[in-house]
């Protein structure tokens, strides 16, 4: 893959972690690992996409990390989403919702 | 609150960014750990998995930097680190960068310090509250020209007009003669009429203003002291108000203390007289003066009601004027005066722009110094930039982006410009201590006792810093990287890298030269000026000749005759005694000196011509030695002499361009002239003599037709007496004898202005002599930098081309040859340069013209004198470095690099 458009997909990506975090704690790497699995392996989120935006998403309050012990006993940075993070959840999910409607309605009408 | 704890969190990492980058490495490094564990437990050898995982990662040091974005401290911290970076390659270049902050120091110094003054003249607005309020009403010639009134006109105005409100009105300015303790002497005062603080809005510090009541002849003695006089001469007291204190002879009380830096003058422009006190304008004036209509002597000012426009008021005003005048019998031509209303702010402009125009022409000058400047720094950096292209080079090849080199390029120069700033501050501080010194106290710079570098040129200094930075800094870093832009190993090496950055250094050296010799022209100009103007012979001798005003009350017409003729008594016992003392050759008096603006002009009809209008004459009136005294030559006739006394026949002395003038082709001598006008003396005088020419008003211009009287038979103008000695010293000794011989006749009499004849010329060409002082200093230092940067481009191409030379030296080119090869380059840059300037010379120094002395703006010589000078001193710095260029050892030019 190329270098990240973060720009670009920021939005997306966004979306793409609050989703992952939401039914648990996870670590960078399980993220990376849970939306591989979650869209049938076809998006695959480059480290240097996920850990400015992660970083940035934690700036801006909707997760919050921690220095844990893995099962297998190894040090991981596990991040989990905050009570302002459900809520950009949703927030994203709708507009998200709105849009792929909004696209389906536009190619309808072709 | 989010972008603050942004801010929080950025700030943090800026303190701890090594805790932060080992946060950021741990997460990344147990990312790959992680996978590498997942893919063993799918069945791959550590050793596989180790490598795929990395594999899969690719570099970390760019997502490093990518999370450090976003966690470390952003722009704040690559703003440190590029600040950072750039004072140690500024350390690591002392010469680079001493060069470029004091080149620089010196543009924004100069600029800083003209700025002071140009903004304590120029941009001070009026220092009353709504002063865009004011206007001035002044009676209108037929052009429409006239700022002044009668005190007639002033009263019919006040009295009608319902569109303006506190309508007040003032003379220029008069002197008075303080007497009793602790000294006579005399200040500057000016006569108001009583409203004249109501309009201004001014409250006094102490006490009162005047009453309606107090502004009418006959009134209640009154005075308003300045708050200077009142520190000055009565030590800050505050029960001052109401002590009365002697004025011209008169008992005033004084009614109240003006607050600091309160000040009326002739425009509100020049320096306050630094004493000062108002007198109600109507007792000054008196019944019969007030009702003058010929005489405009007043300024009169007023406010605006609000709602109510300048046309509105003008309109007004032009019915005012015309049904007074249909009221009264039309008396003389100037009755047919229009009036004039022009907001009092724009009216200041005016005097302004007439007095220093020469100021902007100079803050002009003074952006070509710092464009010259900027552009030096410009072509330092550029030869920098391409000495850095390398390591630009290298660092786009690791990946840096070229948004940030740019960035970090400019930081260097924004950094470069600070440190420029800084000590260019303390350049301006200097100078402007230094100008405030060299300014004469002719030029009567407004304030120039406060003139400082003010928040204002602080602001300004700073812009023009930061503008400067980013000018000179954007286009090497631009340049740089279109140098380096190519791939690092087919980057040409040596020789012909710096092709582009010389071509940019030859445009910024043309651009120099052209800026420099433009200042130059300027300079030349107003030096060849005062040069034909030290040429001009005055019409007098100017050495060992002492003078010295015995000042006296207010104007001879509100004198008792007793005490006028007391006075002249005075003058008239006081010359035999100051003639007696050792060391004075002879004395005299006048009513004014030569070249001091003092002189008055009166209307005279010309018997001969009695049908023309009355002719404006300036009038000296002078004793009986003052011509032999001044050393003016006779040319026809004879002087006056002890017989020309009251009594016997009226009689004057003329000058030359007054006899050409009137009687050309003839002989005046026993032609009969006379005053003419209101407060005339009827008298009929005998033209006896013809003098030689006196420049009167200024070296610069030419001789007016002029009168002289005799002061036995004029007489009373002898109050304004001022006293020549010619002497066989040093004038400057006589000054005690002088002083003990006056207060021998009379304690009470003051004694003013001493000063030798040779000061008088000096002090009268002052102004000329600090413009051409200021443009000459600033076309040298534009002249320095030019020819440094003249230096620096050559200098660095001989520096890039030594390779090459080496090789054409071993290919036989002849060292002549080397040495043209390089002074063409540098010499074809100054011609284009110096042709640019001449051509932008020529149609900007029309500028000067009113400043030019029998010089053209566009002087040949001056042109000429200008080119060969900057050619000679540009070919003395290309022949420098040409010079090394020949000195190249082939053997070891070509083992270079």
């Amino acid at each position: 893959m190329s270098t990240p458009r973060a720009d670009l997909l920021q939005g997306t990506l966004d979306l793409l972690i609050l989703k992952a975090l939401s039914v648990g704690p996870r670590h960078g790497y399980g993220m990376i690992q849970r939306i591989r699995q979650l869209s049938d392996e076809m998006l695959a989120v480059e480290q240097g996409a996920l850990y400015p935006a992660l970083y940035r998403i934690e700036q801006k309050g909707w997760v919050s990390s921690r220095w844990r012990v893995t099962e297998t006993g190894r040090k991981a940075k596990f991040y989990s989403l905050t009570r302002a993070g459900r809520k950009q959840l949703r927030i994203e999910e709708e507009s998200w919702d709105r849009l792929a409607m909004a696209i389906a309605k536009v190619r309808q009408a072709m | 609150m989010e972008w603050l704890n942004g801010v929080v969190a950025r700030l943090r990492a800026l303190f701890r960014r090594a805790a932060v980058i080992d946060d950021i490495d741990e997460e990344l490094r147990s990312h790959i750990e992680l996978e590498t564990e997942a893919l063993v437990e799918r069945g791959m050898t550590p050793e596989a998995a180790r490598r795929v995982a990395h594999g899969n990662f690719g570099h970390i040091a760019p997502i490093r930097e990518l999370a450090y974005e976003v966690r470390g401290g952003g722009m704040l911290e690559s703003l440190w680190q590029d600040i950072r970076y750039g004072g140690r390659t500024l350390r690591k270049h002392p010469g680079f960068a001493a060069a470029a902050v004091l080149t620089l120091a010196l543009g924004i110094g100069a600029n800083a310090a003209i700025f002071s003054i140009v903004d304590a003249v120029l941009f001070q607005r009026l220092p009353f509250p709504d002063a865009d309020r004011l206007v001035l009403i002044g009676e209108a010639d037929a052009r429409g020209q006239g700022d002044a009134a009668a005190p007639a006109s002033f009263l019919d105005w006040k009295r009608e007009s319902r569109l303006l409100e506190h309508m007040a009105a003032k003379l220029d300015w008069t002197g008075y003669e303080l007497t009793g303790d602790p000294e006579p002497e005399q200040v500057i005062g000016v006569p108001v009429s009583a409203d004249m603080f109501r309009l201004l809005r001014v409250q006094p510090l102490l006490g009162r203003i005047f009453s309606v009541d107090e502004d009418r002849p006959g009134g209640a003695a009154v005075v308003l002291v300045s708050h200077y006089l009142w520190q000055r001469r009565f030590n800050s007291d505050r029960g001052i108000v109401g002590r009365s204190i002697s004025i011209n002879g008169t008992l005033r009380s004084i009614v109240g203390v003006m607050p600091a830096g309160f000040y009326l003058n002739r425009d509100q422009v020049t320096l306050p007289d630094s004493d000062q006190l108002w007198i109600p304008l109507a007792q000054e004036l008196g019944a019969q003066r007030m009702a003058w209509r010929d005489v405009r002597n007043l300024r009169v000012w007023a406010r605006l009601k609000p709602g109510t426009s300048r046309e509105e008021a003008q309109a007004e005003m032009e019915v005012i004027q015309d049904r007074t005048r249909t009221q009264r019998q039309v008396s003389s031509s100037n009755d047919r005066r229009g009036v004039r209303v022009v907001a009092l702010g724009e009216w200041r402009i005016e005097n302004i722009r007439r007095q220093y125009g020469l100021l902007t022409t100079l803050a002009g000058a003074v952006t070509f110094v710092l464009l010259i400047a900027c552009a030096n720094v410009a072509n330092l950096q550029l030869a920098r930039a391409v000495a850095r292209s390398q390591e630009i080079a290298i660092r786009l090849a690791l990946g840096a982006r070229r948004v940030r080199i740019v960035r970090q390029l400019l930081t260097e120069s924004l950094l470069l410009s600070a440190m420029a700033a800084g000590v260019g501050l303390l350049v301006a501080y200097w100078a402007t201590a230094a100008l405030r010194t060299l300014i004469p106290d002719t030029i009567a710079i407004p304030r120039l006792d406060q003139l400082a570098i003010d928040r204002r040129v602080l602001v300004a200094t700073l812009l023009i810093a930061a503008l400067a930075g980013l000018t000179f800094g954007l286009a090497p870093a631009v340049e740089s990287l279109g140098i380096a832009g190519g791939d690092l190993k087919e980057r040409p090496r040596g020789s012909t890298s710096g092709v582009r950055g010389r071509r940019f250094g030859g445009l910024l050296v043309v651009s120099q030269i052209a800026l420099a010799s433009v200042l130059l022209a300027g300079a030349g100009l107003l030096v060849r000026s005062f040069l034909q103007l030290q040429r001009v012979d005055p019409g007098i001798s100017v050495s060992n000749l002492l003078t010295l005003r015995i000042p006296a009350p207010d104007r001879p017409a509100d004198v008792d005759p007793a005490e006028l003729r007391k006075r002249d008594l005075f003058v008239n016992q006081l010359l035999p005694r100051l003639q007696a003392l050792p060391g004075v050759k002879s004395a005299a008096y006048a009513d004014a000196l030569p070249l001091t603006r003092g002189s008055r002009s009166h209307d005279f009809e010309i018997g001969a011509a009695r049908h023309r209008a009355p002719s404006k004459v300036i009038t000296h009136v002078v004793s009986v030695g003052y011509f032999q005294t001044m050393a003016i030559p006779l040319k026809q006739g004879r002087f006056f002499d002890d017989g020309d006394a009251r009594g016997n026949v009226p009689v004057a002395v003329i000058n030359e361009t007054m006899a050409g003038q009137f009687w050309p082709g003839k002989d005046p001598i026993g032609e009969r002239i006379r005053e003419t006008g209101q407060d005339a003396r009827d008298l009929w005088l005998t033209v006896v003599g013809v003098a030689g020419d006196v420049r009167d008003s200024q070296l610069g211009s030419p001789p007016q037709p002029e009168v002289y009287a005799a002061s036995l038979q004029w007489g009373t103008e002898s109050l304004r007496a001022t006293i020549v000695l010619r002497t066989d010293v040093e004038p400057s000794r006589l000054v005690a004898p002088v002083r003990e011989e006056i207060s021998a006749l009379d304690s009470k009499q003051p004694m003013a202005s001493v000063q030798t004849m040779e000061d008088v010329l000096a002090r009268s060409l002052a102004p000329q002599r600090f413009n051409m002082l200021l443009i000459v200093l600033l076309a040298a230092i534009a002249l320095a930098l030019a020819t440094a940067g003249v230096y620096a481009v050559v200098a660095y191409s001989v520096a890039q081309r030594t390779h090459e030379m080496g090789i054409r030296i071993a290919m036989g080119a002849r060292r002549s040859d080397v040495l043209w090869l390089i002074l063409r380059h540098g010499l074809a840059q100054t011609l284009t340069g110096l042709a640019l300037g001449l051509a932008g010379a020529l149609s900007l120094t029309g500028v000067l013209r009113n400043h030019l002395f029998e010089v053209g703006p566009t002087d040949p010589a001056t042109f000429g004198t200008v080119a060969f000078l900057l050619l000679s001193v540009a070919l003395i710095a290309c022949l420098l470095p040409a010079y090394r260029a020949t000195k190249v050892d082939p053997i070891t030019a070509l083992r270079h690099e």
